[in-house]
């Protein structure tokens, strides 16, 4: 028997094991949670290449502009002019795209907390009208029809976040569109949306079971429930 | 689902509960155990090419989430117990341990809590906790034999005080 085994069986130690065998553990998470929750991992390093990147090409333009960069100079506010040329509200949380055929395409990274007022007025921004919520999802009894009209949903795939499409073109006059996400067990988190009538809807603070009536259900770490 | 996808999901879950029991061990509380051992898998499934290839997979876990645990309470601004030396817990009834195995176990200092961890919960051999610890397999030896002898006082204390009479009242 080796030093180490000796050590290893040494009653102190083996009173320690013992007392580990008997507790006991809760099941494992579905599969699918941890490959999200990886795939979000995923897709936050990538944005966050991305920032160092962006962040450092606008050192080196500032570097390359100099003193005309200055505040109150023109180069100074270059930088949201092409944002806005390029039809995007880029945060840490959430992508807003304006795509050339009107429609809007909303990302939502699930490792970050988002603001739902500033999301609403972003989505409204680009003409769409939304009752962002956290932590409760309003919907209308009966939901005005037309919902896959407006949003089309994409999952993604392994490297690619889940994404949803809006086209606001499409939405029934007196309509919005309302969008709840709640933070369920082991960090996944959950989007609902459907249409709501803007004068007759409830909320609820209980995350959905199943996809609401004329709805849609998904989870923002990339699991697929339905839609 | 792809063969490595269906490697991971395997590895999934025939390590979940060793590695939960282990991480739990070392922090006293399953809950937060729970999250960062699931974390830890979640990292394992994004570089699963490198960690399928390392000799102690569930060992790469556990760190992980140890690791991830410690960066969290970082983050928080609050007091480290991960590598704490002189954490004195009461905990134990909620993850089911003996409550004085685990007290006696997270006060050693977090280098020997490690090497308990990897030698004794997930039974690696010296040589495979040494270089997962990035440590010579001598110094594991040492640290065991420290961890042994500090456990067996602490042990040993603590049966003596529960075994020791009432106090009896004078006058």
């Amino acid at each position: 028997m080796s030093d180490g085994d000796r050590l290893t069986n040494s009653a102190e130690l083996h009173r320690l094991n013992s007392s580990l065998s008997g507790v006991t553990v809760p099941e494992p998470p579905p599969l699918d949670a941890i490959m999200a929750r990886g795939q979000a991992r995923r897709r936050h390093r990538r944005f966050s290449v991305v920032g160092l990147f962006l962040a450092g090409a606008g050192i080196a333009a500032a570097l390359v502009l100099g003193p005309t960069a200055a505040p109150g100079a023109p180069g100074a506010r270059a930088a949201p002019a092409v944002a806005h040329t390029l039809g995007a509200i880029r945060t840490a949380a959430y992508t807003i795209v304006l795509n050339s055929d009107g429609t809007a395409t909303l990302t939502i990274d699930p490792n970050e907390a988002f603001d739902p007022t500033k999301l609403q007025s972003d989505l409204d921004r680009y003409g769409i009208p939304a009752r962002v919520t956290v932590g409760s999802f309003c919907s209308s009894d009966p939901a005005p029809a037309g919902l896959s009209q407006v949003v089309s949903y994409h999952p993604g795939g392994e490297a690619e976040p889940a994404t949803i499409t809006i086209d606001p073109t499409a939405m029934p006059a007196g309509t919005e569109l309302s969008f709840g996400e709640f933070e369920l067990r082991m960090r996944v988190e959950m989007a609902t949306y459907a249409l709501i009538d803007k004068g007759s809807y409830t909320c609820s603070n209980d995350p959905p079971t199943s996809s609401p009536d004329q709805g849609g259900l998904y989870s923002l770490g990339g699991l697929i429930r339905r839609q | 689902m792809s063969r490595d996808d269906s490697e991971f999901a395997d590895f999934f879950q025939t390590s979940w509960e060793p590695c939960l029991k282990a991480v739990a061990a070392s922090t006293g509380d399953m809950v937060l155990a729970e999250e960062q051992v699931a974390e830890a898998f979640a990292r394992a499934w994004v570089s699963w090419r490198k960690v399928s290839r390392h000799p102690a997979r569930r060992a790469w876990v556990v760190r992980t989430a140890l690791n991830v645990g410690a960066s969290w309470w970082r983050r928080r601004g609050r007091e480290l117990p991960l590598v704490g030396h002189d954490v004195a817990v009461a905990a134990g009834p909620e993850i089911g341990l003996d409550s004085v195995v685990l007290a006696a176990l997270r006060r050693l200092p977090a280098r020997q809590r490690e090497v308990i961890v990897l030698r004794v919960f997930l039974d690696l051999d010296i040589e495979t906790t040494a270089r997962t610890l990035s440590i010579a397999p001598g110094t594991v030896r040492a640290h065991l034999s420290r961890a042994a002898a500090t456990l067996r006082k602490e042990l040993s204390e603590t049966t003596t005080t529960e075994a020791a009479p009432c106090p009896t009242a004078i006058g």
